[in-house]
Formats: structure tokens, C-alpha cells, sequence
């Protein structure tokens, strides 16, 4: 009876993830989260050894994991602020930052009301600082602007804010969704809505319509997509405004199981899963 | 017994309780102590309400706004309260009429092989997860309530386009639904009626069923009849029990986390309109507390925010709590 306590209390421990060798545990972008889930169950179908373990929450909750020491790698959709690397770097560690992938930052309407065909840099920008407030002072039917948007814990938001916004304020109105799932099926069902997030998740749909960013005035409006497909010199060349990086991020030194980890996601097989989640592949491969 | 474990029991138990007042104590002192350090002047208290800026036409104005990331970090607490009571009032007058009416019906009126049924349905309500009724909110209530308000709102628009209407003749009413986004206050605030319902009818039904049956029968001795007796005899008898389990609900209703993130839509608006989306309390911790990095100020704000929740839930319950000791004493 009592060697079956024993027993049955060091399973229960064995099963506690992530500080084991041969385990990895991965926290972050809901933007990378199924890509990420993908790698990991083709990497644990070569490797049955290594016990990968992806969970989403944001990519500010996974920099914030890697801070606390509480996930071994991170995934991010935006690079990692200063004052973050400063935390990092106090608990003596480096920061050790890998591109594994690129996306383009989808800004998506309603499919069936379509209010605007194209949209510039600038009108993004007053649309979701708040300056512009209605659809007919961007060339579209009139009719109020329902602004959608990520939660503060969110890489997308961030980038969407440092990026388009240059740093101001999001208006008080745009309404937080927990993930871009939820923001397709918000805009999706909203005649007013306007919302973004990796065009991965709009792609297939045909209830929201992509729009065409043009970068500047006078200059043509770019969509990433093609049809239904991501035209990917369009992001690698940065012609379509809104193209980002996607990182994993490590605190110190990579352990062999996780070297062995990334090289599979930076090999061409690893990069062909991205183009088949429709994620665009690192430039060169 | 022998008396070692008389004294075995007595004291174990004294134990239990005493545990349970250390806990409620030190969870306060832990929420307290983190969310104190997020004062480092003693100017600082006004960050929490709100801060100059200057608008797109260049004027300066006194914004009250919640945007925690960034390099300026805004952390107005107004909005958020408003965002709380914006769901926490509408869900607890509700609860109040349906929950109350529920403990009537169950009290004086139904018969014994339907109250068999019912008391069990409600003890079920109250067992289902509050994410699920945040997921039925999120994806059914919303949609339903949008049915009928989006038509409304195309409607004001069109005609605000084309003259018939102008901007200041605009109702209130009309002014709300022109202003109404799918996910709103009032979705949420029907989600946590929902949550607090059970809560409501069983308190208020054994309040209720308190009420001794001599002045019931005083009542229609005198010729009074069945809603009579009901509604002047034996529900003012009850109302200290009754108003009790009102205000119980609201304080549960203050605390509810997952349905207001799913289904308000949490955008930092003060406003009046339970068709426009709000922030709660409850929604900006869970939503934000996973990504701030410990020790910062924001981090140390949203312990604050907690704090103020825990303050006001507080008084709410102990509001209910000194109108329970009163009305032992008042009756009879």
C-alpha cells in the first residue's frame, strides 16, 4: 500500500512539464499558435523523445513567462520591447531572438457590406486613433465605424499600435477580443466592423474582405492576398506596408533539444508547414 | 468519546474556523500590499484619474482613459468602475424582479409536485460554469439582441444621411441605438443575470418561507385575498431577507469575470448607454495581468484595481449583512 503511494506520487511529479530534459514548453502570440502547434506535432513525430507543449495567451503573456522563468522558449508576433530585454538581461541571462517566419497584418471588413475598396496608411491610422469616426470620410456609405482590436497582452496589438498608429492611443471604443478568431467572427457579423490580425486567419474566409493598404498617398493599394492565396515577395519586399517577423525568443543559451527544434523549423520542411498554414516563409527559402 | 479526542475535534474545528478568517485576511493584506506599489508620490493618486492630452484640433482636454501599454501608461480607474456597475446594476434589478418572483411562485403558489421540479432546476442553473453562459452570451444572446437592434440603428443612419432627421432631435433612446455595437453592457449584464439568479430566488425564497403562517392566516382572516395576502402581508414581512438577497446578488454580480470578457466587448467607454461597450474590472485583470511584467506599474495598478473591487464588494456585502441582523431583531 505504501510502495503504491510512492509510486503513484512520483508519477504525479514525473508529469509536471517543463523543467525536464526532453520537454519543452512554449508560451505566447495567439497569432503563432496553431503554426506553432504544427511544428511541434511533426517535430514529435520525428522525435519521440522531445515533449513539446504550446500554449497560446499572447505575446505579451510569453515574454512575461520568459521574464518569470516560467516557459522555456517564447513566441512573439512583434519584437521585444527595451524595457523587457532590460528584464531579461538583469536576471543575467541574453536574449536570444530567432526570426522563424514572416506575416502579413490582414486589415479586414465585412464581406457582404464592403464599405471601402482600399485604404492608405493614414486613414488606418485616423480610423483607429479615433479621428475618423464614420465609413463616408473614407470613400465609403456612411455609417459609424465599429473599431475591433486585440487585447493589451497581444503581439498584434502592439505591433498594430508601433507601426500604424506610430505610438498614439487606440480610440477608448475599440472593443478587445481575446484572439483573431474572434475578431474574424466579430467583422464577420458586424455590416460597420473593421478589424486586423495575421492574414492567416482570414484567407479562406469568405464572409470578411481583406482591404488593399496602399503605404502612402498617391501610391497603389496592396493587398497581400492573391485570390485566396499570400503572395509572398509582396511581404518579403515590404511592398505590402503592414509586413512583420514572426520570433521565438530564448533566455540564454538553447539546450540541445531545442537547437535541434528551431533547425527544424528553419529547414525546408519546417518552412513549407508555414506556407501550408498560409504564414509566409523567412525570405531565401 | 475520550477526552483526547473531544479535544481533537473541538480544537480542529476551531481551527477550520479561524483558517478561513486568516484567509479572507491575508488574501486582502497580499492584494492590498501589491497594489501599494503603485504609489510612489503622493501626487501619483491622480494618475488613476485621469490625464491631460491634446486632441486632434489641438486643445488641450482632461481625458479619462485606460490604454496600460505603451510608454506612457494610462491608468484611469473611472471608466472601469463605470464599466463595473454598468453591468453589476442592470443584472442585479433583473435578478431582483425575476428572482423574486421565482421565490413567490415557489413559496405560495406552486404546488408541491412542481416545486419537486423546479427548486432541482434552479440548483442546476446555478451549477452551470459561468464561461459556458459567457460563450452562450458571446455567440447567441449577442446575435439575438443585434437581430433586433442593427435594423433600428441602419435605420436612424439613413435617415440622419439624408436630412430627414437631424443630430440634436435625436432621443435619448435614439441616440443610444445609433451609438449601440453587438457586443454591449447589456449583453453581459443579461449573462450575469443569468448567474445570479439562482442566488436571488433561493435566498429569497427561504426568506419567504420564514414568514410564520399565522400572519398568512391572520391576513385572510381579516378577508383578504391570495395576492392581498401575498403581495402587503407576506413579502413586506420578508423584505429584510428579500432586499438581503438583492443585495448579494450585486455583489456577485460586481465580481463576474468570464462573461463580461467574452460578451461586453471591453472597450474603456464611460458611458450611460447599455448598448455601448464597457470595461469591467474584473475583465482588465484577467485580461491584462498574464502579460505585465512583476514589479512594474502597471502590474501594481491592476493589484490596485482588485483592491477597489474587493473594497466595494465589501461594503455591498456588509450592507446585506447589517439589514439581515436588523430584521431578526425587528420582527416579532
Amino acid at each position: 500500500m505504501n510502495r503504491t503511494k510512492l509510486f503513484a506520487g512520483l508519477f504525479a511529479l514525473a508529469m509536471i512539464p517543463s523543467a525536464h530534459a526532453g520537454q519543452i514548453a512554449i508560451k505566447g502570440s495567439d497569432t503563432m499558435v496553431i503554426l506553432s502547434q504544427k511544428w511541434a506535432e511533426t517535430f514529435m513525430k520525428l522525435n519521440p523523445a522531445t515533449k513539446i507543449s504550446i500554449t497560446g495567451g499572447g505575446t505579451g503573456t510569453g515574454i512575461a513567462a520568459l521574464i518569470n522563468n516560467t516557459t522555456n522558449l517564447a513566441n512573439a508576433s512583434r519584437q521585444v520591447a527595451p524595457a523587457e530585454r532590460a528584464q531579461i538581461q538583469k536576471g543575467g541571462k541574453k536574449l536570444l531572438e530567432i526570426p522563424v517566419a514572416m506575416d502579413a497584418l490582414a486589415v479586414v471588413v465585412n464581406g457582404k457590406s464592403a464599405p471601402v475598396k482600399a485604404l492608405t496608411m493614414q486613414m488606418l491610422m485616423g480610423i483607429y486613433t479615433g479621428q475618423i469616426n464614420d465609413w463616408k470620410e473614407v470613400g465609403g456609405r456612411p455609417g459609424r465605424i465599429v473599431r475591433y482590436c486585440r487585447e493589451s497582452n497581444s503581439g498584434t496589438y502592439e505591433y498594430f499600435k508601433e507601426h500604424v498608429l506610430m505610438k498614439k492611443d487606440y480610440a477608448p471604443d475599440c472593443q478587445g477580443l481575446p484572439g483573431t478568431a474572434a475578431v474574424a467572427e466579430a467583422v464577420s457579423k458586424d455590416g460597420r466592423g473593421i478589424g486586423y490580425g495575421g492574414v492567416a486567419y482570414f484567407g479562406k474566409r469568405s464572409d470578411v474582405r481583406v482591404v488593399p493598404i496602399s503605404p502612402g498617398p498617391g501610391k497603389q493599394a496592396v493587398s497581400p492576398l492573391q485570390g485566396t492565396k499570400v503572395v509572398f515577395p509582396l511581404i518579403w519586399k515590404r511592398v505590402y506596408p503592414i509586413s512583420r517577423f514572426l520570433y521565438m525568443y530564448k533566455a540564454g543559451a538553447l539546450t540541445p533539444e531545442e537547437q535541434k527544434f528551431v533547425n527544424y523549423v528553419k529547414s525546408p520542411a519546417g518552412q513549407k508547414i508555414v506556407v501550408d498554414t498560409e504564414y509566409i516563409p523567412l525570405p531565401g527559402k | 468519546m475520550d477526552l483526547f479526542s473531544e479535544r481533537f475535534f473541538e480544537n480542529g474545528v476551531k481551527v477550520c474556523g479561524f483558517a478561513v478568517l486568516a484567509l479572507l485576511v491575508l488574501i486582502f493584506l497580499f492584494v492590498a500590499k501589491e497594489g501599494l506599489g503603485a504609489f510612489g508620490k503622493v501626487g501619483d493618486i491622480y494618475r488613476f484619474w485621469g490625464h491631460w492630452d491634446t486632441n486632434w484640433e489641438g486643445k488641450k482636454e482632461y481625458l479619462h482613459s485606460w490604454q496600460s501599454t505603451g510608454d506612457v501608461p494610462k491608468l484611469s480607474f473611472l471608466p472601469l468602475i463605470s464599466g463595473t456597475f454598468m453591468v453589476a446594476v442592470p443584472a442585479a434589478i433583473f435578478a431582483a424582479l425575476l428572482g423574486t418572483g421565482v421565490a413567490i411562485f415557489l413559496s405560495e403558489i406552486a404546488p408541491r409536485a412542481v416545486r419537486e421540479v423546479m427548486k432541482p432546476a434552479l440548483e442546476m442553473l446555478a451549477s452551470i460554469p459561468s464561461v459556458v453562459i459567457g460563450f452562450f452570451c458571446m455567440v447567441v444572446l449577442a446575435g439575438l439582441l443585434w437581430n433586433s437592434v442593427e435594423p433600428m440603428q441602419t435605420h436612424i443612419g439613413d435617415a440622419l444621411f439624408d436630412g430627414s432627421l437631424k443630430e440634436a432631435n435625436l432621443s435619448l433612446y435614439q441616440k443610444w441605438i445609433y451609438d449601440a455595437t453587438r457586443f454591449n453592457a447589456l449583453v453581459g449584464a443579461l449573462g450575469v443575470t443569468i448567474v445570479i439568479l439562482p442566488l436571488v430566488a433561493s435566498l429569497s425564497e427561504e426568506a419567504l418561507r420564514a414568514v410564520p403562517q399565522e400572519l398568512r392566516h391572520a391576513s385572510y382572516a381579516l378577508g383578504a385575498g391570495r395576492w392581498q395576502t401575498i403581495l402587503f402581508v407576506v413579502v413586506p414581512a420578508a423584505i429584510r431577507g428579500v432586499g438581503r438577497s438583492w443585495l448579494l446578488g450585486l455583489g456577485r454580480g460586481l465580481g463576474e469575470t468570464m462573461i463580461v470578457v467574452m460578451a461586453t466587448g471591453n472597450a474603456a467607454v464611460i458611458t450611460l448607454n447599455p448598448f455601448q461597450s464597457v470595461r469591467t474590472m474584473t475583465a482588465t485583470i484577467a485580461a491584462e495581468l498574464g502579460a505585465v511584467d512583476q514589479g512594474g506599474l502597471v502590474y501594481h495598478t491592476l493589484f490596485l484595481v482588485g483592491c477597489g473591487l474587493f473594497i466595494i464588494t465589501f461594503f455591498v456585502n456588509f450592507g446585506a449583512q447589517k439589514l439581515l441582523r436588523k430584521g431578526m431583531g425587528a420582527q416579532r
